[in-house]
């Protein structure tokens, strides 16, 4: 699980350093009033969403493992 | 203090954009039905897994949910990488000359840049039924000398756009003109006071006399095509907003047709 978890931390360090370089140039070449910026932040909010979720669910089972362990001892 | 806001690295002080081109809406939709495809998987996944928790029960679930997350990260950031290239080409036109910005991927961006007084030829095409039914379309600016065409893919209403064109062409021919005319005619030299005295005297126009109403009557029909509907409802309060029957912008701010 751990390995797994390891794995799954560095692909989120490379999409967040992704999500710099594309955020950085909508945010240098956009102009005044156009999408640029509800795209931004939209796209935080979704990658913040998943990213979140993903990690709650994680969490949650393994609470579940633990607490099932916990009661068979 | 007025902010000072450039659309592009080389526009002048004087320059004023007329329109800022971006392709048409259309031409985001093969990168969203592609997202969309690609995350069809997810949901049979999804759904799986809600009528039969057992199966996925342990390590295995584990495993489906980091892939899962990564997996939609992916199609996520997919659609961003297209969006960037989608959204920021853009196509520039101003008083003086037409701006080609090109933005492939993250690290290749191209500018573009073409004098209007080098514009020969501009012809717009709209191919296919999306097209037609969109209206939106190619335009293919012909230059003169040795000077790669200009081509502005998927433009929304591109005869119309096509048609500014060569009428900001036609304003700034007859601009360069009037000035060759007022340096040949010497009425532009300040210091030559007699000449400017005995123009006055006799009440003849002045060297701007013969510049303006030739920029004015071409800029001002493009001003007014621009607010007789040059797309739809509300990209004309947008653009009646912005611009002003002078074909001034104001600070910072953009038209935006597409």
């Amino acid at each position: 699980m751990s390995y797994l978890l390891t794995i799954y931390l560095i692909f989120l360090i490379g999409y967040a350093l992704y999500s710099a370089v594309g955020i950085y140039h909508l945010w240098r070449f956009g102009y005044v009033g156009d999408l640029t910026k509800p795209v931004i932040v939209v796209y935080c909010f979704v990658s913040l969403a998943v990213i979140g979720f993903s990690l709650f669910l994680i969490a949650g089972r393994n609470y579940e493992f633990i607490v099932s362990w916990a009661n068979h001892n | 203090m007025k902010k000072s806001h450039k659309y592009f690295p080389s526009q002048r002080e004087t320059e004023e954009v007329f329109l800022l081109l971006r392709r048409h809406w259309f031409a985001y939709v093969p990168f969203a039905f592609i997202a969309l495809i690609m995350s069809l998987p997810l949901v049979f996944i999804s759904l799986y897994w809600t009528n039969n928790p057992e199966v996925v029960a342990g390590i295995v679930g584990d495993v489906l949910i980091m892939l899962g997350a990564s997996y939609l990260l992916f199609v996520v950031s997919l659609l961003l990488y297209g969006f960037i290239d989608y959204y920021l080409d853009v196509d520039i036109i101003t008083d003086q000359r037409i701006v080609d910005i090109e933005q492939n991927g993250f690290f290749r961006r191209k500018i573009a840049e073409l004098s209007l007084n080098q514009v020969e030829d501009v012809a717009a095409s709209v191919n296919g039924p999306f097209q037609t039914l969109l209206h939106f379309g190619d335009i293919h600016i012909q230059t003169a000398g040795t000077k790669p065409n200009f081509v502005f893919n998927s433009i929304p209403h591109p005869y119309r756009i096509s048609k500014i064109i060569l009428d900001l062409h036609d304003a700034d021919v007859a601009k360069t003109a009037a000035e060759r005319n007022k340096i040949l005619s010497g009425l532009g030299e300040v210091s030559d006071s007699s000449l400017e005295d005995k123009r006055l005297a006799t009440n003849a126009p002045g060297p701007d006399a013969a510049v303006e109403p030739a920029i004015k009557r071409v800029i001002k029909p493009v001003s007014e095509k621009l607010l007789a509907g040059v797309t739809h409802d509300e990209a004309m309060a947008k653009i009646t907003d912005k611009v002003q029957l002078s074909g001034e912008m104001k600070e910072g701010e953009a038209i935006d047709l597409g």
